[in-house]
């Protein structure tokens, strides 16, 4: 073994660790034929001592415990993630419930805006060409003109109900002393349920009118008639309910002549 | 139910992240000494390992969940940690003078507090092996870091190659030439001073 073989072995002899038998004979027989490397290792040694004493007494150094703050820290990182995972729940609950009201919320406006806007088809004045067919489903109607809009969307109405519509018969003619009760647009823009559970006849015309009078539009006007009304144009009545009134809807003209009528019940 | 004592250190993480403070505990009564020694070892400050050792350990509550018993153990991780924490804080405290003297007074009044007298050793022979400790403390903490943390984690702690390389992040053959180098700055460090001065003297009369 030469000075250089011996140099990288002399850590391992001098800290005392596992060295192959035979590299440790040539090493020390080195050592007993080099001086230089004899003070080297009695120097790697001397430092070797020195390093266990200084470990020897840091071992008897005491530890310090555990502060409180650790166990602090642990109880807070269980605590956020317990309540980050309920609280995820029930963020996500929390926004499905508010998804599920806006829908709804949106739904219903939908809804009663169509419902709001339903009945002022029956007053807007749409061209007269559209009125012509409304009249049409009453051919025994005296009045041959063309009636109001809001009288046509008012039939148009009597028609989608026309299979509720009870088996009345109509009379010619006859004129009855109206009492204006309201309009009924207003009436119906304001309880859709009545206007879906109301029949009606069809509309009797009342005189004659001609026919440039019902294009010049015209209002149609809930009453309250005697009961008797009913025979006037050739209704059946109960007798029984004689003291009683009924209602119907009155379509004046624009010179403020009423055209027609139809009963309600 | 196991003791803690009986425990792995793998089971009494995972008992801690659950949120079992008895783990951490055992935990930290198992591994805190060789934490809060390496610290002491590599700054001298035994206030600045005790900070170290808590960090350590807070670390180990933040982010235990990141450890891999696959890539090491836990007292590798541990040491790592701690590594870590030590060589930021030497560096933080680099730019600061102490007002209270050496760094290294705490290290020497717990060497006075601890010393271990012998018996059948004179006072005389107790007070040069306190010097010597104290000598060799202070080369230990002149050193440059890469050196130091090898010595205080091969010799001082007394760890296999094997070990520190894994701590350091370096390879086993690393850590054989480091310490070799490291010992020898030693060995120049607490040669004597008159010794010095002749070496310098005979390699002055050699280069004449």
């Amino acid at each position: 073994m030469n000075c250089g073989d011996f140099e990288s072995n002399v850590n391992d002899l001098a800290r005392e660790r596992l060295l192959e038998a035979s590299v440790r004979a040539r090493a020390l027989a080195h050592r007993d034929e080099c001086a230089a490397c004899a003070r080297r290792l009695a120097e790697e040694s001397e430092l070797s001592c020195g390093l266990r004493a200084l470990v020897n007494q840091t071992k008897t150094v005491a530890v310090p415990a555990p502060r409180n703050e650790l166990f602090v820290a642990l109880r807070k990182r269980q605590t956020p993630i317990n309540a980050t995972a309920a609280g995820s729940w029930r963020h996500w609950a929390t926004s499905g419930a508010a998804l599920a009201a806006m829908v709804l919320l949106v739904i219903g406006v939908v809804v009663m805006r169509s419902r709001a806007t339903a009945p002022q088809l029956v007053h807007p004045d749409p061209p007269n060409a559209r009125t012509e067919k409304s009249i049409a489903p009453t051919p025994q109607a005296v009045v041959d003109s063309k009636p109001t809009p809001a009288l046509s969307d008012s039939l148009a109405a009597n028609h989608r109900m026309r299979g509720q519509r009870r088996n009345l018969k109509r009379t010619s003619t006859g004129t009855v002393a109206t009492q204006p009760v309201k309009d009924l647009a207003a009436e119906t823009a304001t309880n859709d349920t009545n206007l879906a559970t109301e029949i009606t006849t069809e509309f009797m015309p009342i005189g004659y009118a001609p026919e440039t009078s019902m294009q010049d539009g015209g209002q149609l006007v809930r009453v309250e008639l005697p009961r008797s009304a009913l025979l006037a144009f050739g209704l059946p009545m109960n007798v029984n309910r004689y003291d009683e009134r009924v209602k119907a809807d009155v379509f004046f003209g624009a010179d403020g002549m009423a055209r027609a009528i139809r009963f309600v019940q | 139910m196991t003791p803690q004592t009986e425990r792995s250190d793998g089971e009494l993480l995972r008992s801690m992240l659950a949120g079992d403070e008895e783990a951490l505990a055992a935990l930290f009564q198992r591994r805190a000494g060789e934490i809060f020694r390496f610290a002491l070892q590599m700054c001298g400050s035994r206030a600045l390992a005790d900070d170290v050792t808590q960090e350590v350990f807070m670390v180990l509550i933040r982010e235990g969940h990141t450890f891999d018993a696959g890539r090491g153990s836990v007292s590798a991780f541990l040491m790592g940690v701690a590594r870590n924490h030590v060589l930021r804080r030497l560096r933080r405290e680099r730019f600061y003078v102490s007002l209270d003297g050496d760094s290294t007074d705490d290290t020497e009044a717990m060497s006075s507090r601890t010393g271990i007298s012998r018996t059948g050793e004179t006072p005389l022979d107790d007070l040069s092996r306190s010097e010597t400790i104290q000598s060799v403390r202070r080369s230990v903490l002149a050193l440059p870091e890469r050196y130091r943390e090898v010595i205080v984690l091969c010799e001082l702690q007394e760890m296999s190659y094997v070990e520190a390389a894994e701590i350091l992040g370096c390879a086993v053959g690393t850590v054989r030439s480091r310490l070799h180098r490291a010992r020898a700055l030693l060995i120049e460090k607490l040669r004597p001073a008159s010794e010095e001065e002749a070496v310098e003297v005979k390699s002055a009369r050699c280069f004449a």
